[in-house]
């Protein structure tokens, strides 16, 4: 049985980058997790990017940055799945190296929303719902999640209050990320004086127009440098409409992307020490938390008031900062999450270290679109 | 300088004209937007179903980040309905008193304007909902 | 009488009308342009109805016909025409009648387009309704007369214009709430008010439109129909006219020979405003949502270039049932909002913007 270990790591700060191209900041965490790596030849390289095309206009950028770093050529993709980009790129190098297809994989996620203004970037998002229909009225992906976090506040009996503090603590986790976008503390109060962006999601719920570029290299030679291994992946299609689904609550697919990885490690859920969750408009983590099962309904925020989930917890989650706080670089945050479990687990580079063998990291396309789970192992 | 398309909104006019969607005939769900299969059962034996003018808001919120075509329009207020047997998310017009926004309200439908393309390029039109007076 | 002309053979099957909830007090457009503080008053006009960011003439059309199609009951695929009489349509060139025909199930075997004659042009597509389906080439016809009014920021005409829709379906007298008795049009080649074709807002002749306009055609017309019915004032129990303000139609009623007391009840402009083209219409609507069987019924819209019809209405057995159906006018003139100027001007599209950022 092929394993498919992680051997370098590429985290680029994230920020607006007015000086870097797409290329650029692809290379450049490219080069970052080359140098980590040591001598390693890629024979494969797959990008994970939502809007190169859209907003870059470059629709072929793996090629482009293939050309620059293995000139004599090798595979490459593109991969564009919404919010997973990322994890489904990861997903695609596990099957390309289990397969023997591949043998060295660099997988890097990009994408840059700085070069144009906020009204450009709304717009885009009306890609990632059913465009012909509530891209058409103007029904954006965060008003969908405005209208999740109504009906999830109100269920659990829970205010805006409580909702403040996600993005709080995901501020608190990002002081000590380098690469993390923000990284200075914030107050329930700050969140709920922030404009809203779509009641009741407000401006501190959300993250801010970044750029970015993380890349991972994946294997199946076991080296010096090798700090973990990837150990199960799945990717599962859902509703893109999520007021389909039996409980608009419940997204289906987390549900069984994850249990179908913890059956393909054959894992107990309790063993997982560490989660990466994307917690779109804050509320995404604690809808993805509770669907994946691996957090009771309504318990999250109930829990993260009395203090649960840092670093040292039984299980620390988003110790990046999530969105909110290390960032929302689109297709590369995938990526960012899983180098985020590999640095959290092995204390690579002096990141802060949650002492577990097991961490995974969960995403969502659109609202229900489309889940992606990996499962990561520290060696 | 014209944006929007002639036909991936013709294609789809009637559907936002009439809040068409699909009633499947082996589990009896509906749903919208039409799919060509059910999204509960899998079903691919579906027929028309058109929902009923009145229904009920269920939650709202007010959209503020919007692209600039539509800022003509904003905040837009959008509300997850129950329209006979359908579960739908739509636009809301004429809330000239959020107040009135709770849920469990009867809403009704409406056509109204989704955007037009600056003075030169199409109107797009279609349903959106309405608390009743 | 009932059966000497072709007319009687059709009527009304259903009717609706519809006017947006917002409200502009006069007061504040005279404030605002510093016109004479009188002028509310001498128009007899207290408010005009305002159209929200997203509406405009085919969508207030459609819940008109929408209205109309509930109370006539009809399946919409034996509608064969959509006539939609307007002056301010969303398109100079492609016909808002298609849009709404598809919107309520009537295409693609249908007649439809858009008709201009100022505020006439959806009397005009009744006339020609009457003449379809008498003539048996179809069973039922759809007219719809709707408007977003312009007119130029602080000239006098914007105390009045306003927007709002009427639709009438044609058919069959046995199905109808009101048959028509006889009608007659009275045109001539008259400038009193005109929109040049990229203008964006109408000039007028003040004085001009009165006497040989509105005065003149509606005389004209409603002396024609009655020298060719025979009929004569008091054989009528309401009269509504075109009502660009509170005042005119009162002053023609009295030309006439009308009493105040048959106008009053289809007047509806010092409420709402002037809807041009749905204006006398909305009036009508605003009857049967209110007369008995028996009722006889003048109608008479004009509209500006310049030209009159009138119209002789019966109302039938059939009123009180269809009338249940629908929503009354009543609901939409008194549940209204009022709104400043400032909210008024963007929604009426007077502030000027550029296009922002697109991809």
């Amino acid at each position: 049985m092929t394993s498919v270990y992680i051997s370098g790591l590429g985290l680029l700060p994230i920020d607006r980058h007015y000086d870097k191209s797409l290329t650029q900041l692809a290379l450049e965490a490219s080069r970052e997790a080359l140098d980590s790596a040591g001598e390693y030849d890629i024979d494969t390289i797959i990008i994970a990017s939502n809007y190169s095309t859209l907003l870059q206009r470059l629709s072929m950028l793996a090629s482009l940055v293939a050309e620059e770093l293995v000139p004599k050529g090798l595979q490459v993709f593109n991969v564009e799945n919404g919010g997973v980009s990322g994890l489904t790129a990861v997903h695609l190098a596990r099957a390309l190296i289990k397969s023997g297809l591949s043998r060295n994989v660099l997988v890097i996620g990009v994408d840059k929303q700085s070069d144009y203004p906020q009204s450009i970037v709304n717009q885009t998002s009306l890609t990632q719902v059913n465009y012909e229909y509530h891209g058409i009225m103007g029904v954006s992906l965060a008003s969908l999640y405005a209208l999740s976090a109504s009906l999830y506040l109100s269920k659990h009996q829970l205010n805006e209050e409580d909702l403040a503090l996600w993005p709080v603590v995901m501020h608190e986790n990002a002081v000590d990320v380098p690469h993390a976008q923000f990284k200075s503390k914030i107050t329930v109060q700050n969140v709920l004086q922030s404009d809203y962006i779509s009641a009741p999601i407000r401006v501190l719920h959300a993250h801010a127009q970044a750029d970015g570029a993380s890349a991972v290299l994946l294997s199946s030679n076991k080296k010096e440098s090798t700090i973990a291994t990837v150990e199960a992946s799945h990717v599962v299609s859902g509703k893109v409409e999520y007021e389909l689904n039996e409980d608009p609550l419940h997204i289906e697919p987390v549900e069984k992307a994850v249990k179908t990885v913890l059956m393909q490690a054959s894992l107990d859920k309790n063993l997982i020490g560490l989660i990466e969750v994307l917690d779109m408009y804050s509320i995404g983590g604690p809808l993805l938390l509770e669907s994946s099962g691996i957090i009771p309904k309504g318990e999250t925020l109930k829990r993260l008031k009395e203090g649960r989930f840092k670093l040292g917890d039984s299980v620390a989650i988003n110790l990046s900062g999530g969105i909110k706080g290390r960032g929302f670089v689109e297709g590369a945050t995938g990526v960012y999450q899983i180098a985020e479990t590999v640095a959290f687990l092995s204390g690579y580079r002096g990141y802060k270290q949650q002492y577990t063998d097991y961490a995974l990291a969960i995403g969502v396309g659109g609202l229900s679109s489309v889940a992606a789970v990996v499962l990561v192992k520290r060696i | 300088m014209a944006k929007l398309s002639i036909s991936i909104f013709w294609r789809v006019r009637k559907h936002l004209y009439t809040l068409e969607g699909r009633k499947c005939l082996e589990c009896g769900r509906a749903h919208f937007p039409p799919k060509n299969s059910c999204p509960y059962c899998g079903s691919t034996k579906l027929v028309e179903y058109y929902p009923p003018k009145k229904g009920k808001l269920l939650v709202w919120t007010k959209l503020y980040e919007t692209c600039d075509d539509r800022s003509a329009y904003r905040p837009i207020y959008i509300g997850l309905l129950q329209l006979g047997e359908l579960r739908v998310v739509l636009p809301l017009t004429d809330i000239y008193d959020e107040g009135k926004l709770k849920p469990g309200i009867d809403v009704e439908l409406v056509l109204r304007r989704y955007v037009e393309d600056s003075d030169t390029g199409l109107i797009y039109y279609g349903l959106k909902a309405r608390p009743i007076l | 009488m009932t059966n000497l002309f072709p007319e009687s053979k059709t009527g009304i099957v259903g009717w609706g009308g519809y006017v947006p909830i917002y409200r502009i007090k006069l007061s504040e457009i005279v404030k605002m342009w510093g016109m004479q503080e009188s002028l509310p008053q001498i128009l007899n006009v207290e408010e005009k109805s305002v159209d929200n960011v997203d509406e405009d003439a085919l969508t207030m059309g459609f819940e008109a016909a929408r209205i109309a199609l509930e109370r006539a009951r009809v399946n919409p695929s034996l509608i064969n025409a959509v006539f939609f009489g307007t002056e301010s349509k969303p398109y100079a060139v492609k016909p808002s009648a298609t849009a709404i025909a598809e919107a309520l199930g009537i295409t693609p075997v249908t007649m439809a387009s858009d008709l201009e004659f100022a505020c006439r042009a959806a009397s005009e597509a009744l006339r020609a309704s009457i003449g379809l389906v008498s003539s048996g080439m179809m069973k039922y016809a759809l007219v719809i007369g709707s408007d977003t009014a312009q007119a130029n920021p602080g000239d006098v005409l914007e105390l009045t214009a306003s927007s709002g829709a009427v639709a009438f379906i044609i058919g069959p007298r046995e199905e109808s709430a009101a048959y028509f008795e006889a009608s007659y049009s009275y045109v001539t080649d008259t400038p009193d008010f005109w929109r040049r074709a990229l203008s964006p807002y109408p000039l007028h002749g003040e004085g001009f439109t009165g006497e040989p306009a509105y005065f003149a055609h509606i005389v004209g017309a409603v002396k024609g129909l009655m020298e060719k019915t025979g009929l004569k004032p008091t054989d009528f129990d309401y009269a509504v006219f075109h009502q660009p303000n509170g005042r005119f139609p009162l002053k023609v009623a009295q030309k006439l020979g009308i009493p105040k007391e048959k106008v009053l009840p289809g007047l509806v402009t010092p409420r709402i405003g002037n809807t041009y083209n749905a204006s006398a219409l909305l009036g009508l609507a605003k009857i049967l949502d209110q007369a008995k069987p028996g009722n006889r019924i003048l109608v008479a819209p004009f509209g500006s270039g310049a030209g009159s019809d009138a119209y002789s209405i019966v109302v039938t057995d059939l009123v009180e049932e269809k009338r249940k159906n629908g929503t009354l006018l009543s609901f939409f003139i008194e549940n209204k909002v009022n709104v400043s100027y400032s909210t008024y001007a963007k929604n009426r599209g007077l502030i000027k913007r550029i296009d922002g950022w697109s991809l």
